[in-house]
Order: structure tokens, then C-alpha cells, then sequence
């Protein structure tokens, strides 16, 4: 029979991270914490991973007959670093990231460059079918270490309510 | 040893090669495997519903039946990767992607597809102007959709490409 493991005789903190429904203010802006510096290598490996056939995105001969000094970063790339980004703020507790809207790419990103997210709470609104959930509408900005924007987009999160789901 | 150089793209999926109205059913499918999970690490996205077996088995009422959802920002990478070679494959530029909704959850051992649907093309677009080659390019608007092994539709958004002009084509 097993024994239960000791545990250390000071009290216990367990911590839970993300937003629920009730949490998220109309108008809120959430300076997400990490920022991420992107490298070639990754950067490099996303696009062949993903099956990316564009070269531009792999092979420096060719981004610098298309007038870039260094390869790009390929911008699903940039999307995603700029959204993980957001999740611990935004959908860390979420059911379901439904979609996106207005997804632009201001500027390339080169390998070295750093993004920072923030994100503004634009709507919330309760679940027309299930109460226990409600939809919240951010936009996501991400920019690089000159605080230049970098990729914008608006996106839709389904998340819980506190109230059925609990959570300190 | 030649000097004769090197081209690095098709020459069949430039802006005059994209027909308005036109349908591109793309050649190949992907699988997808545990995989997803190191992206979504990758890029820092901290929900668990993507990678926590033990946190979904405890929640299926809060997960999708208890099964890990493939983050959906990587079936939207994986989509546009298998579309890529037909629509992107000679683009200076992506300018835009918007009306995107993933309309059912993808799990390890699907396997997608993609199709680009070519609503509109534009020589005289303003934010060409603001490319490296400004006079090189058009602009494409493209319904991209991914697609599951069963037909249901697992993504779709609309796309905006600057795609290169044929005499341009470096």
C-alpha cells in the first residue's frame, strides 16, 4: 500500500492563472508581461514546418532579390508569437478561441527583433444559448522593441463565467 | 558551372495566374500530430486545453469531451502552409487576413486540406505603394478554407496577398 507523500508543514498556495468572463472590463487594457524575441532558427523552422512554400521565408538569396536584408520572419509566425502572448491575460481559462477579424501585418519582422502584446477589451456580451459563458472581443497589438506595430488584429474568446466554473 | 541564375519559384502561380472566381483545390494533406503541442508551447500559449491529458480528462463539460484541442492559431499555419505553393509561393507581402472563424476543432490524427477560393484581384490598390516594388505586384483577395478527412470545414478566412507580376518575378 502506498503511503501518502509527506507534504512540507507550511501552508499551501495553489495558484490558477487567466481571466473569467466577469473578470474582463469593457475598455481594459492588459500590457501582457513576457515579450519574445524571435530567431532565425525558429523562425526558419516554422516556415518548413508548417510546409510554408513561399521562399522568402527560407532562403536568403531569394528575400534579397525581393529587397529584404535578412530573411523575414514568416507573419503566421508573428501572429502566433504575438498571440501566445496574450493567452495567460485572455484565454488562459477560455472554451474556445472562435476566430479573427481585421488581421493586419504593418511592418516585417526580422530575426532579433522582439514582440510585446497588449490588448484591449472592445465587447462583452453573454452566451445567447448557454448562460453559463460569454463571448469577449479584444483587439491585440503586437510591436517591436521600437514600439513600432508589428501585426493587429481583433479576435472573439469564448470564456467561462466564474459564477458556474468556480476559481477563487 | 553555369552563370545562367537561379529562380526560386514556380512560374504558374503568379498575379496573372489567378483567376477570378476560380476555386484551388491544393495537392496535398497533412496529418497532424502530438505535434501541436510544441508549437503551442513554442509561441508561449499557456492554455491548457491544448497539452494538460489530466486537465481535459477532469473537465470535459469545459474541454471538447475531454480530448486536447489543437491550438487554433497552428491549424490556421498548417492550412495556409498546404496552400501555400499555389497562392504564396511568389507574394512580396501579406497584407491582410480577416472574417476568420475556426468552425470545428481539429485533434491530433486529423488530417487537413486546403482550397483557395479567388475573390478579387487589384492593380491600383493604395498599400502597394507602400512595398518594396510597388509597381511589381497585385493584390489578391483569396477565401482560404482548411478542411478535415471527413469534408467539414475546420477554418476559413479571408486573405489579401501582394502577388508578384510575371516580368517580375525574380
Amino acid at each position: 500500500m502506498a503511503q501518502a507523500n509527506p507534504e512540507p508543514p507550511g501552508p499551501r498556495r495553489t495558484v490558477e492563472r487567466g481571466r473569467y468572463y466577469e473578470d474582463f472590463k469593457v475598455g481594459d487594457l492588459y500590457r501582457h508581461h513576457w515579450g519574445r524575441t524571435v530567431e532565425a532558427a525558429e523562425s526558419q523552422l516554422f516556415a518548413t514546418a508548417t510546409m510554408n512554400a513561399a521562399p522568402l521565408y527560407f532562403n536568403k538569396l531569394h528575400a534579397q532579390a525581393l529587397g529584404h536584408a535578412q530573411v523575414p520572419v514568416h507573419p503566421l509566425l508573428v501572429m502566433n508569437v504575438v498571440f501566445g502572448l496574450t493567452v495567460e491575460d485572455l484565454s488562459e481559462q477560455a472554451l474556445a478561441h472562435l476566430g479573427y477579424w481585421n488581421m493586419t501585418f504593418p511592418r516585417f519582422v526580422y530575426p532579433g527583433d522582439t514582440l510585446i502584446s497588449s490588448s484591449e477589451v472592445l465587447d462583452k456580451r453573454e452566451s445567447g444559448s448557454k448562460p453559463d459563458r460569454g463571448i469577449v472581443h479584444v483587439r491585440t497589438t503586437g510591436v517591436n522593441q521600437r514600439g513600432e506595430k508589428v501585426c493587429v488584429y481583433e479576435r472573439k474568446i469564448l470564456v467561462k463565467k466564474r459564477a458556474n466554473y468556480g476559481g477563487a | 558551372m553555369t552563370n545562367e541564375r537561379h529562380r526560386f519559384t514556380r512560374d504558374d502561380n503568379l498575379y496573372e495566374d489567378l483567376t477570378v472566381g476560380e476555386t484551388i483545390v491544393h495537392p496535398r494533406g497533412r496529418t497532424v500530430s502530438d505535434e501541436h503541442m510544441f508549437w503551442t508551447n513554442v509561441v508561449l500559449n499557456t492554455a491548457q486545453l491544448h497539452f494538460n491529458q489530466k486537465m481535459c480528462d477532469d473537465s470535459p463539460g469545459t474541454t471538447f469531451n475531454g480530448r486536447r484541442v489543437v491550438y487554433g492559431g497552428i491549424v490556421f499555419a498548417f492550412v495556409a502552409g498546404l496552400a501555400s505553393e499555389e497562392t504564396e509561393e511568389n507574394a512580396l507581402a501579406q497584407l491582410s487576413y480577416d472574417e476568420g472563424r475556426h468552425l470545428n476543432p481539429v485533434f491530433a490524427g486529423d488530417t487537413l486540406f486546403a482550397e483557395s477560393t479567388i475573390l478579387s484581384k487589384s492593380e491600383d490598390d493604395p498599400r502597394l505603394a507602400a512595398l518594396a516594388k510597388p509597381r511589381q505586384a497585385g493584390v489578391v483577395k483569396i477565401l482560404l478554407r482548411g478542411k478535415n478527412q471527413r469534408g467539414e470545414i475546420v477554418l476559413e478566412i479571408t486573405r489579401e496577398l501582394a502577388v508578384l507580376k510575371r516580368e517580375f518575378r525574380p
